[in-house]
């Protein structure tokens, strides 16, 4: 497998910087999507070794039943095997593909459980690759992570279980404005100061770890 | 909306929830190649990915190596545990709707009854462990019927005090496949499905002869409604194996 180490650093211009955050890359994974591509078995194989926990883990985390969890990994496996085709590595990374993949099933169990409603937005456009360029699951290891969990724990509680409803039970704003007895208006307000929150603490971060 | 009013919605419409009008105008403004908010939105589906990575909790089961590597097909000197023989994705990819797979009845037909029962009980003992999955996702992709529909797993636990897991198939589903492997379905001659009152609602003889490891026998689903079943397989009359399984119908 061809491996490389790629560091790149996001600074921010003033004003302007979303998240600027550390990713690392510590290998290319451009030949495992070729040799997916060319249905190697062993190719799923070492996908799985690489994100298969993670994965698993935020499926548990979303539909909280293992069985359900385990038939979710192997239906994201799937269709990535099934979907390596269109997958450019050149333009973006298999593990967030992968976990957006992840991400995508299980919300569709929930929905299909009722435990989200129908209209819903449609997440079809989250798997393209090109969206993920550069985000591998390695850059976890660094100081990525351990800004991004930084800058969830210190978000004010609401700010955050509205995040994580989002998230995890892929709420809209108005379902978790009725899940969270507040105005819709008010979850919006919430949202938006969370994201310019973890936006700034990241940054934060980010410079202190530069 | 300017690239300013939009910042800070980057994350939401990364996560897909981001409520309507805001998130057509967010599209509308993407496609426009704004590339500041290209990049912000790009760093937000980082954040999104961050966030399902970091999640805490336990690893994988173990055996789910083994479902996931099943996908590829079949592999030479693939070990599964207990004995799991079964090497049928392909096989269901190719020509299913939907696909159950029990991963168990591996015995050679005897003469005597009792003495086959005995040896299939020790059999399915021994490959407890063993499951088997409705694969509906997988027979969707090979995307052959206007039926399919999502529909997940099926695992089977056996064992004498097992209870069947319940086979859930929606609206939409047309039939169900059993891929058995090939080598116990040569034993026998006829397939037979009985509801909870042991009638036979279903049955196919003779049985479908396959040169892959698998044979995949379809049962459509208006044979079907929501209850438990056993499918048997029959050698002379006598039963070669049994499945065993609970049907919700939606």
């Amino acid at each position: 497998m061809q491996c490389a180490v790629i560091i790149q650093e996001t600074t921010p211009k003033s004003g302007e910087g979303m998240f600027p955050l550390v990713l690392g890359v510590l290998a290319r994974e451009d030949d495992l999507v070729i040799r997916l591509q060319r249905r190697e078995p062993q190719a799923l194989a070492r996908l799985y070794d690489r994100h298969g926990d993670m994965i698993y883990r935020l499926m548990l985390r979303m539909v909280r039943d293992s069985g359900i969890a385990e038939d979710l990994v192997q239906e994201t496996f799937l269709r990535a095997w099934n979907r390596a085709d269109a997958f450019d590595a050149e333009r973006g990374a298999v593990g967030p593909w992968l976990l957006a993949i992840a991400r995508n099933r299980a919300l569709d169990y929930l929905r299909a459980r009722g435990r989200r409603a129908e209209n819903t937005v449609e997440f079809n456009e989250t798997e393209h690759p090109a969206l993920f360029v550069d985000f591998p699951a390695e850059a976890l290891n660094f100081d990525t992570a351990r800004q991004v969990k930084r800058a969830l724990d210190q978000l004010p509680s609401q700010q955050r279980q509205a995040i994580e409803l989002a998230y995890f039970e892929g709420m809209s704003q108005s379902e978790i404005a009725e899940h969270m007895g507040q105005p819709l208006g008010t979850i919006k307000t919430w949202m938006r100061r969370a994201m310019l929150q973890m936006r700034d603490d990241i940054a934060a971060g980010g410079r202190v770890n530069g | 909306m300017t690239c300013e009013e939009l910042r800070s919605d980057y994350l939401l419409y990364a996560m897909g929830t981001m409520a309507e009008p805001e998130s057509s105008e967010m599209r509308a403004h993407l496609d426009r190649g704004c590339p500041t908010c290209t990049e912000g939105l790009r760093q937000a589906h980082a954040l999104a990915y961050s966030m399902g990575a970091l999640v805490n909790g336990p690893g994988a089961p173990r055996g789910l190596r083994g479902r996931v590597m099943a996908i590829a097909g079949p592999e030479k000197n693939r070990r599964f545990p207990a004995g799991f023989r079964w090497q049928v994705w392909a096989l269901a990819a190719a020509c299913l709707t939907l696909a159950l797979v029990p991963a168990w009845l591996s015995q050679q037909q005897s003469s005597r009854f009792h003495a086959k029962e005995a040896e299939t009980a020790a059999l399915l003992d021994r490959e407890r462990l063993s499951e088997a999955y409705l694969r509906a996702e997988l027979a969707r992709q090979a995307g052959q019927s206007a039926g399919a529909v999502p529909i997940y797993a099926l695992e089977l636990e056996r064992g004498a005090d097992a209870t069947p897991k319940q086979l859930v198939i929606p609206n939409g589903a047309t039939s169900i496949v059993l891929a058995l492997p090939s080598d116990v379905v040569r034993q026998a001659s006829t397939a037979e499905l009985r509801n909870a009152s042991g009638q036979t609602v279903w049955s196919v003889s003779p049985l479908p002869v396959s040169d892959a490891d698998s044979t995949g026998l379809n049962i459509p689903t208006d044979r079907l409604s929501s209850g438990r079943y056993t499918v048997a397989l029959l050698a002379k009359g006598q039963a070669v194996g049994r499945l065993q399984f609970e049907v919700v119908k939606h």
